[in-house]
């Protein structure tokens, strides 16, 4: 019985610590996703500007030339598969341990056709990062189980795999993956994939224009800059968005209603060339840096003013 | 409920907590309802068919015994088959023999025919089906006395940790040790915990990361030259052996926990170095089946010595087609009894030659990764032109090329590499050439060894594959 009590306190300790170990390498990282996750969710940040939303604003935004445009020092939390309202609870974790942005460019996803969901997007990234108080609030309140992520280490290392020990040991090593090198700032170019689209109805629930209006009024109490902006979708995709036109009529008004800027390039000469994209709702490379040129010399012009 | 799954975690301490709390002549009972329990998450349908041919191979044992002259046992004994290979035959045999009735008569009347889809095949039927029928023959020979208690008989059939892919069990080694009271000792669960441990580490570290490998080779063979899809062969090879040997491993572990030894299913069969010897080390449970229920009956060695090699033959060919309803299966039982019938000549005429340098393991291992390719092969078509690629675009300069584009290098290093793990285990298991005082070894060494099987299970493990290769026979 002794023996039996030793063993599984040595295995339970060692599942603690190789966990600790993984992901120790993880927030280790200085290259890819890894690093820009700690950036967000661990480091304690200054960033003027600061580019909120999902893979669009991810890829849509490149900070190297909104920074050489605006001379401001941005950064991109875009998040892969973030749904409107997650996005912001993303916002709110950066938030637990960084300043308070002067410039939040806000890209509205509002092409998805459900404004939020109980699944998290490749959740197992998030697992290093559930001591950010914020951040574990809003995972446990979609998926229940981050409970057990956080506390049972043989848990969440099952739902990790051999990914994830490889970025470890690269956090150790100092070695960039294959696509870390991609990254700059927070925002990376989406490769190029097999399109396919087809007529739906896009999110238009409360939950989204609530959101909005939470934003617009923390960034009011804070005196910062909110600009909301429908980055380009391919036009021919955004034909197939059955209730477009009044659901961008209406964040419209919605903007209006809390005196933010809305910037809208879906009627832009840029959505009519499929070259310029990877899949019809994200840019690629060549595509968002012509888009990312464009919108910061928009956004000069209207800080000028 | 697969052994991997969530389920299973949560039901196996269940059952062996209530298992060793209750009075010890009612365990059997809690056994045979969490072994029904285990197997009705496959389906209630495939639970009747279960309780169904238990209970008419139990009925035929009784009338088998009872009857007095030989005929009559005969006659019981040929039903009680006949039973069995029926529920066989409908499920597992019947498509495949419409279909290539089918293709045939699409061969002589070019009139359009229609092909069947398959059935779904019942988890563990080859499994179970042959662990009666080897009851019904044994009670027919006099070897066993029946069992009077239906439930334990329905025990016997049903015991869930080898209902599914064995080891198919013998009654006599079986139900004594289900009917045994026997005392709980903490000592008992390091060793069943250690061979589980292993178990779970071949399954879901080597097999199912090997499985991400030879997957995609196999889904797409005109896309790879014939060095890679021999390389993919091998490793396939590998994944075939971990996958069910991990499971016996897993059953032999969870059995113990219990106080029950299932008898011993694989020996190192990728270490042998003939076929011969390959065959005394693989899947010895269902080998022994064919041997004592299909080989002796046909004569065994006691004919003459061309009939003798047609048996052996004839047995390896009956194993293909236990082993799937295709083609592809009968010619891989095939290769083995022709390769078989050629070494016992060759030995007979040359006993005292001896492969050197390890060339007879590289004779096995190359012989059997070529023939189990028919496993793996989706068609007849797939597999000759697999075989037609390994001879005819056998390019050893693609192959890392090839293999690299499969994921990323350190997955497929990884998984290489627990190849090599693999193969010095096995071979410390069978030379024994490092060398532990053994209070050393039992205190500190292999507690350590399985500490860390466990932690590389969660790490490297695959959790998301939901299948053992050897459900599907």
């Amino acid at each position: 019985m002794k023996k039996i009590i030793i063993y599984i306190f040595i295995i339970v300790a060692c599942g603690y610590a190789v966990r600790e170990i993984i992901y120790g390498g993880l927030r280790e990282n200085k290259f890819g996703i890894f690093d820009k996750y700690n950036t967000i969710f661990l480091k304690s940040n200054n960033y003027e500007t600061l580019i909120i939303g999902s893979s669009r604003a991810e890829s849509h935004f490149n900070c190297r030339i909104i920074d050489s445009v605006l001379k401001t020092n941005s950064y991109n939390i875009g998040i892969q598969g973030s749904s409107l309202p997650f996005s912001l609870d993303v916002f709110s974790a950066y938030l637990e341990n960084s300043k308070f942005p002067r410039n939040i460019i806000f890209n509205i996803d509002y092409h998805i056709n459900a404004c939020d969901n109980d699944t998290v997007f490749m959740y197992p990234r998030y697992f290093p990062y559930l001591s950010n108080k914020t951040l574990f609030k809003a995972l446990e309140k979609r998926d229940k189980r981050f409970f057990g992520f956080r506390y049972f280490p043989y848990y969440s290392l099952a739902f990790m795999g051999d990914n994830y020990f490889s970025a470890a040991m690269r956090g150790f090593f100092d070695m960039p993956g294959q696509y870390d090198k991609d990254y700059y700032k927070g925002s990376t170019p989406i490769k190029d994939v097999k399109w396919k689209y087809k007529p739906y109805y896009a999110c238009d629930e409360a939950v989204m224009y609530d959101r909005i209006d939470s934003i617009a009024a923390i960034c009011k109490r804070h005196n910062a800059n909110l600009f909301l902006v429908l980055s380009p979708n391919y036009s021919k995709a955004s034909g197939q968005i059955l209730n477009g036109v009044s659901l961008i009529q209406k964040l419209k008004e919605k903007a209006i209603s809390n005196n933010v800027v809305l910037l809208d390039y879906n009627s832009d000469n840029l959505c009519n060339d499929s070259v310029l994209f990877a899949d019809p709702y994200h840019m690629n490379e060549k595509g968002a840096n012509l888009f990312t040129k464009k919108f910061s010399e928009d956004l000069r012009a209207i800080w000028k003013k | 409920m697969l052994f991997n799954s969530f389920p299973f975690f949560i039901f196996l301490p269940i059952a062996f907590i209530f298992y060793w709390l209750l009075n010890d002549k009612y365990r059997w009972i809690l056994l045979l309802a969490a072994s029904y329990y285990f197997y009705s998450g496959w389906g209630l349908w495939y639970v009747m068919l279960l309780a169904s041919t238990t209970i008419i191979d139990y009925f035929i044992a009784l009338q088998i015994e009872k009857a007095v002259s030989k005929q009559k046992k005969k006659l019981f004994l040929i039903i009680s088959l006949s039973c069995n290979l029926l529920v066989l035959l409908g499920f597992k045999y019947f498509t495949f023999l419409f279909n290539s009735g089918a293709f045939l008569m699409q061969h002589f009347d070019n009139n359009e025919v229609h092909y069947l889809a398959q059935i779904v095949i019942p988890v563990g039927l080859s499994f179970y089906t042959f662990q009666s029928i080897a009851y019904s023959i044994d009670v027919y020979r006099g070897e066993v006395i029946p069992e009077k208690n239906i439930a334990r008989f329905a025990l016997f059939v049903s015991f869930f940790p080898q209902l599914v892919a064995g080891p198919v069990e013998r009654f006599n080694n079986l139900m004594p040790q289900l009917k045994k009271r026997t005392n709980f000792v903490f000592e008992m669960l390091f060793p069943a915990i250690r061979i589980a441990v292993w178990g779970f580490f071949k399954k879901m570290v080597i097999a199912d990361r090997l499985a991400e490998m030879v997957d995609p080779i196999f889904k797409n063979i005109h896309l790879y030259s014939g060095s890679t899809l021999l390389f993919a062969g091998f490793l396939f090879a590998v994944q075939v052996y971990c996958d069910f040997s991990g499971y016996t491993d897993i059953a032999t572990g969870v059995a113990k926990l219990f106080g029950i030894q299932l008898s011993l299913n694989w020996r190192r069969p990728l270490l042998s170095s003939s076929l011969i010897e390959f065959w005394k080390r693989n899947h010895i449970s269902i080998t022994s089946w064919f041997r004592n229920y299909l080989y002796i009956p046909l004569g065994g060695n006691k004919v003459s010595y061309g009939r003798w090699l047609f048996n052996i033959f004839l047995v390896f060919l009956i194993s293909g087609l236990w082993h799937g309803a295709s083609w592809t299966f009968v010619l891989w039982g095939a290769m083995h009894g022709v390769l078989y019938c050629i070494e016992l000549v060759f030995n007979k005429k040359f006993p005292n030659l001896k492969w050197r340098f390890g060339l007879g393991h590289v004779y096995l291992l190359l012989f059997h990764t070529v023939s189990i390719i028919a496993f793996r092969a989706a068609s007849s078509v797939d597999l000759f032109v697999i075989y037609h690629k390994i001879i005819s675009s056998f390019n050893i300069g693609l192959l890392g090329k090839e293999v690299f584009s499969l994921s990323d290098t350190f997955s497929i290093l990884f998984s290489l590499g627990m190849i090599l793990f693999l193969f010095m285990k096995e071979l410390q298991e069978e030379t024994s050439f490092i060398r532990i005082p053994t209070v050393i070894f039992s205190n500190y060494f292999r507690p350590a060894f399985y500490i860390c099987l466990f932690i590389s299970i969660f790490l490297f493990g695959n959790f998301n594959s939901n299948q053992f290769i050897y459900f599907r026979f």
